[in-house]
């Protein structure tokens, strides 16, 4: 068998790595011009002479919009409210997602298994904006949790504030956000060996002790990713906070629409959104050290 | 130190019948093992007596108390995991101190026992060391120093060299029996391997679909196999269908193809009934001829030689069947060329009739 026609390709001659950049150059090329152009175009802007109406880079270097931001106590307390609700919420989805993914995780009938993944997913099918119409239609004034307690006497006229405030915004993102800690969590958890909990239970371990000394140590990969992606998820969401918030709750991603889209002010939306992207980084950078510390000192 | 008992244990998996019936007692300071081929039962009674199975069917008791409804961390059972189980993200230090800590032991106590134990397995100076950075052999020994710490009452050894490479296996198969006899703890082991069991064990059970097929010493059940399986599954044999010919006290005599053999009797055998002789390939002589009172002896012809190293191998034709003869490699040895016919001779009470 001869192989003159494979050496005579040009592919041959771009090597191994050379043909796997080739397949990964779409990909490349479309993260360059739709994520990473519009991203720097951002930078950019966010650092010239704030001009409302005006888009276009202005090349006029200054420093006036990061000034503004961390001056006034409007925009720098919405950051804070807004990593605060992040790092809430993805501490509420884990403690409601992580015994729903061990479940799922030690159910070894295969059936029952897809089953249950199967109703995790299914929340994921729905567009977002038709499921938080659902939660209205459950927590609104006149909702049905409101009307049950004025049935049930438990309340008087004044319905209980379940929407419209910090309350239903939380709700709205651990609902959205469950499905993804759960997936974070169960490939993490099926993949504990079980050997390692029986080591620890024969060796005197009782069960909730091999739960916290090994299990939950073992998982935490899972957790820490499930967290990030949760955090990240809820502290971009302009949706969630717009719709159960009632723009009461005036988050980052509400300040930039704000901006943009209401007061033409594109300069300082992007320094919103750049400030939005630094916390975003600085959690990955803190995630990753954790990640570290928790698998032994070596991620 | 203890004793373990087990009596008429079993363990269903659904309609599966996993353990069937077993029962027999395990002595104080005894090196006991477990064998037979995978889904046998073996590991699911090792599994059993450590508390990771529930107990449903029969008991069983260490030192005269039944400890079936004892969840595994009241047993005080060391189990080394044939994939060792070291806790990944903990140290070797932290690992060994693991039932340590649990017990609230001071940290001055906890300090000295872990290195003791370190030092009793030869791993002093792996203290910092994590799984991954560690080899099979390493895990081993920290595995092993992680239940002995603990002072356990029996040791459970869930086929913990298969998977080391052949010299390495080799190599612990005598440091952990050493490491036994010099703690005098009651073990059971259990393995798929007749090498390891023959060479370490006071005693073996031979299980087979859930059932022990036989139980004795090593070389009982090397030397006296009790039924086929057994016969088949520990070492190599020759089975060799036969009609019996006459019966005496002494012994009997078979006819295999024509052939006269004689062959030690079994209770229970009738003449011109169908039977299997058992015969070890190392038993049967080849080249001379042996003319004496309780020998075999017989020319046959070759119809195969194949050399093995330590060991040269021949087929010869017994009528319709074959007989494998397995002979050391000496240097001054004959090799008979195939086609030819040699001498094959064996004494007779070396073979053995088993039931079919």
């Amino acid at each position: 068998m001869s192989n003159d026609h494979l050496l005579a390709s040009p592919l041959h001659k771009l090597g191994k790595t050379g043909r796997a950049w080739l397949l990964a150059t779409p990909g490349i090329v479309y993260f360059l011009i739709f994520f990473a152009v519009p991203l720097a175009g951002l930078f950019l802007i966010s650092f010239d002479k704030p001009t409302a109406g005006v888009v276009e880079v202005q090349w006029m270097f200054r420093l006036d919009n990061f000034v503004r931001f961390f001056t006034r106590s409007l925009y720098y307390e919405a950051a804070i409210r807004s990593a605060g609700l992040a790092a809430l919420v993805s501490a509420i989805t884990l403690f409601l997602g992580y015994p729903l993914a061990y479940v799922i995780a030690k159910t070894l009938n295969p059936g029952r298994n897809t089953l249950l993944m199967i109703l995790v997913l299914c929340a994921m099918q729905l567009d977002m904006v038709i499921r938080l119409f659902g939660l209205m239609v459950l927590m609104g004034d006149n909702g049905l949790i409101n009307e049950f307690l004025r049935w049930t006497g438990f309340i008087g006229e004044t319905p209980l504030p379940l929407m419209y405030n910090f309350f239903g915004v939380v709700v709205g993102l651990v609902q959205f956000s469950l499905p993804f800690m759960v997936l974070s969590l169960v490939g993490v958890i099926q993949g504990i060996n079980p050997s390692l909990e029986e080591a620890a239970r024969s060796l005197g371990a009782r069960r909730w002790q091999t739960f916290w000394k090994i299990t939950i140590p073992m998982s935490m990969p899972g957790i820490l990713a499930g967290m990030l992606l949760v955090f990240a998820i809820s502290f971009s969401s302009y949706v969630v906070p717009t719709l159960m918030g009632g723009w009461k709750v005036v988050v980052l991603p509400i300040h930039i629409y704000q901006q943009i889209a209401e007061l033409g002010k594109w300069q300082f939306g992007a320094t919103v959104a750049v400030v939005m992207f630094a916390i975003s980084l600085l959690s990955m950078l803190v995630y990753q050290r954790a990640a570290a510390k928790a698998s032994g000192g070596r991620a | 130190m203890a004793n373990v008992k087990l009596s008429e244990l079993s363990k269903y998996y659904g309609k599966n019948l996993a353990v069937d019936n077993i029962s027999v007692e395990i002595m104080e300071g005894e090196f006991f093992s477990l064998l037979g081929p995978s889904g046998c039962g073996k590991s699911t009674t090792l599994r059993m007596i450590a508390g990771f199975e529930e107990t449903e069917i029969g008991s069983i008791e260490i030192d005269g108390v039944d400890v079936s409804g004892l969840l595994p961390e009241q047993r005080e059972i060391g189990f080394v995991f044939q994939n060792y189980a070291i806790f990944p993200h903990m140290n070797v230090y932290d690992n060994i101190a693991f039932g340590l800590r649990l017990r609230k032991l001071s940290a001055n106590e906890i300090d000295s026992r872990v290195r003791a134990a370190l030092e009793q397995v030869g791993m002093t100076g792996f203290e910092n060391r994590y799984q991954k950075e560690m080899s099979g052999g390493q895990q081993q020994r920290v595995a092993l120093a992680r239940v002995l710490v603990t002072e356990p009452r029996i040791l459970l050894l869930d086929e913990p060299l298969s998977a080391l490479d052949k010299n390495l296996r080799e190599e612990m198969k005598f440091w952990i029996k050493d490491l036994q006899s010099s703690l005098g703890i009651t073990t059971i082991y259990v393995t798929h391997d007749q090498g390891e069991a023959l060479t370490m064990s006071d005693r073996i059970a031979v299980m087979n679909e859930g059932r022990i097929a036989q139980i004795g010493t090593p070389e009982e059940i090397y030397e006296h196999p009790t039924d086929r399986f057994v016969t088949e599954f520990i070492g190599e044999s020759n089975i060799l269908r036969a009609k019996v010919a006459a019966v005496s006290d002494t012994g009997c005599e078979l006819d295999i193809d024509g052939q006269t053999v004689s062959a030690p009797v079994r209770d229970g055998i009738l003449v011109s009934a169908d039977t299997i002789l058992a015969l070890r390939p190392e038993r049967v002589l080849v080249g001379e001829k042996a003319d004496k009172e309780g020998w075999n002896s017989f020319e046959l012809p070759i119809k195969k030689v194949t050399y093995q190293g330590p060991f040269v191998r021949f087929l010869f034709a017994l009528g319709t069947q074959e007989l494998i003869a397995e002979v050391a490699n000496r240097q001054d040895m004959e090799k008979p060329d195939p086609g030819t016919k040699a001498w094959v001779s064996w004494q007779s009470d070396s073979g053995r009739i088993i039931a079919e």
